[in-house]
């Protein structure tokens, strides 16, 4: 089964992956279409293929089979610099937790891919306490992921993930390891900055009410789509 | 005694079903082992050894009683690196046995029972090595020496059990900060303001006694009291203590002040984790300063004995070779303690790769170039190790030229310039075993390490 989402040319299209990790078959024959400034929800039981897909449809990892293409761009295709490149600048990247660098001040690991995109380090600052401000985490700027609570440093990745104003934003349980209070802020926080900048988020949960936050849900099983619809 | 022989056999137990990350650790300590019991052993039969013996090997410096009890000595100075090499061998697959520890907490173990059983896994690897050195040594020594003493089949003993005991008592001492919790979570306590109190009163200790043979002018005692080997070490020691204390109590300053003006994130990272961590260089860094002290000094001190021997070289109707020989052979020694301590920062450095290879994974994953990582790497080594080294190597080399001045009494010696590429040399070196890491860098941050909490 595949998802089409409806969308005449979208942003990104995978067709057909299949990806395995060793003898296990993560992805089997994942159709996904992603529509610019759509947020998508992919939700599945435990060994359902979501990260799978995910790592797939950002470049992360190369599928075995099947075809992603972004922006005309075939990614399964592309060097792994470009990929890289496009990480820093087109997608934005978001986990349950890790993505944070634990010797990094908050402002400093905001402003990093500013810095790799070759910004001056007051440049990087300024914009990122911008986005920590807008975030409500510019009172945490000086503080190093291990002083912030969980929900703190989770705002801090996604403000990360959206300061070079990417065209998509690849989250990975993003609210995984936090409590319903910070999880809705994390929520709020993404899918309100998503909508106002038109940035298509690509969300993976297990979680139905992170997941009602979508406009799209589709549901995975044993490596292929197999339910996709409009979310309530 | 009953709880000592669960832990030793969940100790075996452990060893056994180890992964081939957790072999390597095994394999290293059992080679770190094996020269420290080949070390031993060998200072075991030396010891009971009297008066004058023709022994074929050596070049002469086991046949005086005088040369030999200086072979031992030095052998038992090798003992510094290859104990620091063993704690080096401890942390290696610290992550893999993290978890171990966890599970051990969660089905029952108290915090410091799996210390006590991670010490015994290395116990246990250790028993190997000595095993293994013990094995060539003892048919070695029948051949040069057909009927050994009985304290010299003694001494063998205690080395071949003493080892792996040492051994496990290094790596306790090692995980003595580490604290699992039945929850996965592992706490590393780090002293807060640096050396603990022994490093602080030995340090003050040594300075009180370096100051006084320095000031008691050369006329007031014989000139051998004042350049004895015991003194020249005891110089090397304070030096090599003070350039740790300075790296330690610099670092902070030093990452504060290169993050502050940092415009490259590679710089940046590795000035953050410096200010973040600041003894941890030093820590790292210890016995590769202690080393380039010793290194510098024997430069110049080479270089000064070789000018006297020289001088009067009409003296010694055998002639200076042999001399030459044992000077040669504790550069050996010493070339022998760089490399272990090259190896144990090579291990330390892929050690810290392996702790934070989750986190990595999601950097690259996230679009930061491996290149960036890699580079912050190898300035997490070279940014504190470039001030410590410098200072090392300039103690060093002030040992060289107060020994000179000393001896430029009896005769004119050079200034021993050729120890300040020791310093260089050993920067190099260092920057070399840091980037041995780099391939398991690349390893570590494939897409896959995303997959494991």
């Amino acid at each position: 089964m595949s998802d089409n989402g409806g969308t005449a040319v979208p942003l990104l299209a995978a067709r057909d992956l299949a990806k395995a990790h060793g003898r296990t078959r993560a992805l089997e024959g994942a159709s996904v279409d992603l529509a610019a400034g759509e947020i998508l929800a992919v939700t599945g039981a435990s060994g359902s293929g979501k990260s799978t897909l995910l790592h797939c449809l950002a470049g992360i990892v190369r599928p075995d089979e099947g075809t992603v293409t972004y922006g005309g761009e075939r990614l399964d295709e592309l060097p792994e610099k470009r990929l890289s490149e496009l990480r820093r600048t087109e997608f934005g990247v978001v986990f349950q937790f890790g993505q944070l660098i634990p010797e990094l001040t908050a402002v400093d690991n905001v402003g990093l891919p500013l810095l790799l995109a070759g910004a001056t380090r007051a440049e990087a600052q300024q914009r990122a306490g911008e986005w920590l401000e807008r975030f409500g985490v510019r009172g945490q700027a000086g503080l190093r992921p291990g002083a912030m609570s969980g929900g703190q440093a989770q705002r801090v990745a996604l403000a990360r993930a959206l300061v070079t104003g990417p065209r998509i934003v690849f989250a990975d349980e993003p609210t995984g390891a936090l409590d319903s209070l910070a999880s809705e802020q994390v929520m709020t926080a993404l899918i309100g900055t998503a909508r106002e900048s038109g940035t298509a988020v690509l969300l993976i949960t297990h979680d139905a009410q992170v997941a009602a936050y979508a406009d799209r849900e589709i549901r995975l099983a044993d490596g292929t789509v197999a339910r996709a619809g409009v979310t309530a | 005694m009953s709880s000592l022989m669960s832990d030793l056999r969940l100790a075996w137990l452990l060893t056994r079903g180890s992964d081939r990350r957790e072999w390597w650790r095994v394999l290293l300590t059992a080679v770190g082992a094996t020269a420290a019991a080949g070390l031993g052993l060998v200072v075991a039969v030396l010891l009971p050894l009297k008066g004058h013996h023709r022994v074929s090997v050596g070049g002469g410096l086991l046949d005086e009683p005088g040369t030999r009890i200086g072979v031992v000595a030095a052998l038992l100075l090798l003992f510094i690196p290859v104990l620091g090499f063993l704690g080096q061998c401890a942390r290696v697959g610290a992550v893999h046995r993290d978890r171990r520890l966890a599970a051990l907490r969660l089905a029952g173990a108290g915090p410091g029972q799996t210390r006590r059983i991670a010490a015994l896994e290395s116990g246990l690897a250790c028993l190997a090595g000595s095993a293994v050195a013990t094995a060539f040594a003892v048919p070695a020594l029948l051949r040069l020496w057909h009927s050994p003493v009985p304290l010299a089949w003694a001494g063998i003993a205690v080395v071949t059990v003493g080892v792996p005991v040492l051994g496990a008592a290094v790596s306790a001492l090692m995980l003595r900060a580490v604290v699992a919790s039945p929850l996965g979570r592992i706490r590393r306590l780090r002293p807060a303001e640096g050396p603990g109190r022994l490093f602080r009163v030995a340090t003050a200790v040594l300075a009180l006694t370096v100051v006084y043979i320095l000031t008691t002018p050369f006329h007031d005692v014989p000139f051998e009291f004042a350049l004895t080997p015991l003194t020249v070490f005891g110089v090397c020691l304070l030096i090599g203590a003070v350039a740790v204390w300075l790296t330690g109590a610099s670092a902070r300053q030093l990452g504060e002040g290169v993050a502050a003006r940092a415009q490259r994130p590679a710089v940046l990272i590795a000035a953050e984790r410096l200010r973040e961590d600041p003894w941890a260089a030093a820590r790292t860094h210890a016995a590769v300063l202690l080393v380039t002290v010793v290194g510098s000094g024997f430069m110049g001190i080479r270089q000064v004995l070789l000018s006297v021997l020289r001088d009067r070289a009409d003296r010694y109707a055998e002639g200076i070779g042999f001399y030459e020989n044992g000077l040669n052979l504790v550069g050996l020694a010493l070339l022998f303690a760089l490399a272990l301590v090259l190896t144990a920062l090579a291990v330390g450095t892929a050690e810290s790769v392996a702790t934070r290879r989750r986190g990595l994974a999601a950097q690259v994953a996230a679009g930061v170039p491996y290149p960036v990582l890699a580079r912050a790497t190898l300035l997490e080594t070279a940014v504190p190790l470039a001030p410590a080294l410098t200072l090392a190597g300039l103690g060093g080399t002030t040992i060289g030229v107060w020994y000179g001045a000393a001896a430029s009494e009896h005769t004119a010696i050079p200034v021993p310039y050729d120890a300040l590429l020791v310093p260089l040399g050993v920067y190099a070196a260092c920057l070399l075993a840091a980037a041995t890491s780099l391939p398991l860098l690349r390893r570590s941050v494939r897409p896959g390490e995303l997959r494991y909490a």
